[in-house]
């Protein structure tokens, strides 16, 4: 009866097999004009069982994912490989997380039993502080100043700067050449016009493609009053991009 | 030991019905239920329950998957903000610019299902724009919605 008992329970306790990788989130510094990074995650089947991938895929199309041994998908208790990712970094900057999936046989297809983690570190080059300029309540206004750090080890100068809305007044100041810029932004007061919201576009000399091109925006809110000293007034309606907007 | 076989034979033949029974109310091809767990969820996403609930939905949708998959099945009047398939980020949020600063809504990101890191990287990209007050990650993305009903069935 006991050895019944037994066999019974080996029969619906499901044995897992183990594939036990170096580790799930892995920190890569790329160069600022790299292409690509690469980063590798190592395995191991440390179970007692044979154990095969099922699937394996990144959550971006802008990373490629390749198992070592031509795609080796089955793995003998003991045995070891790599799995590894490659980056393409395209026009990214900043701190980017990429996952690759990993599904076990017996996965469900909306649970993969394995989610690797690359998290990838690009020198921001041109750093804007802040990105976005806000004025609340009505006019007049006072002037902002938006700080434009170059953080490189050449110097990065700035070819021009532009705001797309004549109601804004700009000063770009140079604090130190290649450095360090500040653009001082002061919407206007005009008759009959509000100065509603702007895009700013600032060009550098930067030999990075991908960071050249910065933007920042700005916006008089006259709808939040700070404090209210009268009837606050509606600025124009914003003119959405249609193709930009699901119906 | 003939009693031991017939209540093996009895049990095995009750099991058989049951999964019958189940699998006639839920076929094996139901997607999973997205389960989102206040306590272990990371501080930059947030449940579909909470924005359906405190938030009363009265926010902006970002859909950060493909453009494809946007058009095919995204949450009406959502916006396109990805960096899929090599968009240009800062076009598509230039074009968004307007909506989101006009509206100055809380900003709910998804992408497709947990997995999908894109709707966290696009929200950080949007919080360091500063251009609305709140944007978090939408866990368990396009699969918790469809599960919802808020979206079109097609994944």
């Amino acid at each position: 009866m006991k050895w019944l008992s037994l066999l019974l329970l080996c029969f619906t306790v499901s044995v897992r097999a183990e594939l036990v990788f170096d580790s799930l989130k892995k920190e890569v510094k790329a160069e600022p004009d790299a292409r690509k990074v690469t980063c590798d995650f190592s395995f191991e089947n440390k179970g007692s069982e044979t154990v095969h991938i099922a699937e394996y895929k990144a959550t971006c199309s802008c990373m490629d994912v390749q198992v070592n041994q031509n795609g080796k998908l089955t793995y003998a208790p003991g045995e070891k490989g790599i799995m590894r990712t490659i980056f393409d970094m395209e026009n990214f900057t900043g701190e980017v997380d990429k996952n690759v999936l990993v599904w076990m046989q017996g996965d469900a297809k909306e649970k993969p039993s394995i989610v690797l983690t690359v998290h990838v570190i690009i020198p921001v080059l041109v750093d804007i502080q802040p990105r976005t300029m806000r004025w609340n309540g009505p006019g007049p206004w006072e002037a902002q100043t938006m700080k434009i750090r170059m953080n490189h080890t050449e110097p990065i100068q700035i070819v021009r700067a532009s705001l797309n809305n004549p109601c804004y007044e700009t000063e770009l100041k140079t604090i130190e050449v290649g450095k360090e810029y500040e653009l001082i932004i002061k919407p206007l007061v005009k008759p009959d016009v509000q100065p509603g919201m702007g895009v700013i576009h600032i060009e550098t000399d930067c030999k990075i493609d991908k960071q050249k091109k910065q933007m920042a925006f700005v916006v008089v809110d006259q709808k939040t009053p700070v404090p209210p000293m009268g009837g606050a007034q509606l600025g124009p309606a914003p003119q959405v991009d249609a193709e930009q907007v699901k119906p | 030991m003939k009693r031991v076989f017939s209540q093996i034979a009895l049990i095995i033949s009750i099991s058989l019905v049951a999964a019958f029974i189940t699998r006639a109310i839920k076929p094996p091809s139901a997607p999973q239920a997205i389960v989102c767990d206040q306590a272990t969820l990371a501080s930059d996403e947030i449940c579909l329950s909470t924005v359906l609930g405190e938030w009363q939905n009265d926010c902006i949708w970002v859909d950060a998957r493909r453009r494809s998959d946007w058009k095919k099945n995204g949450v009406p009047g959502s916006l396109l903000l990805t960096t899929a398939d090599g968009e240009d980020f800062n076009q598509l949020l230039e074009a968004a610019f307007p909506t989101l600063a006009e509206k100055q809504k809380r900003v709910v990101v998804y992408c497709s299902d947990v997995g999908c890191g894109t709707s966290r990287e696009i929200a950080k990209r949007l919080r360091d724009y500063q251009l609305v007050p709140e944007v978090r990650a939408l866990h368990g993305g396009w699969m918790a919605l469809s599960q919802e009903g808020l979206v079109k069935a097609q994944p």
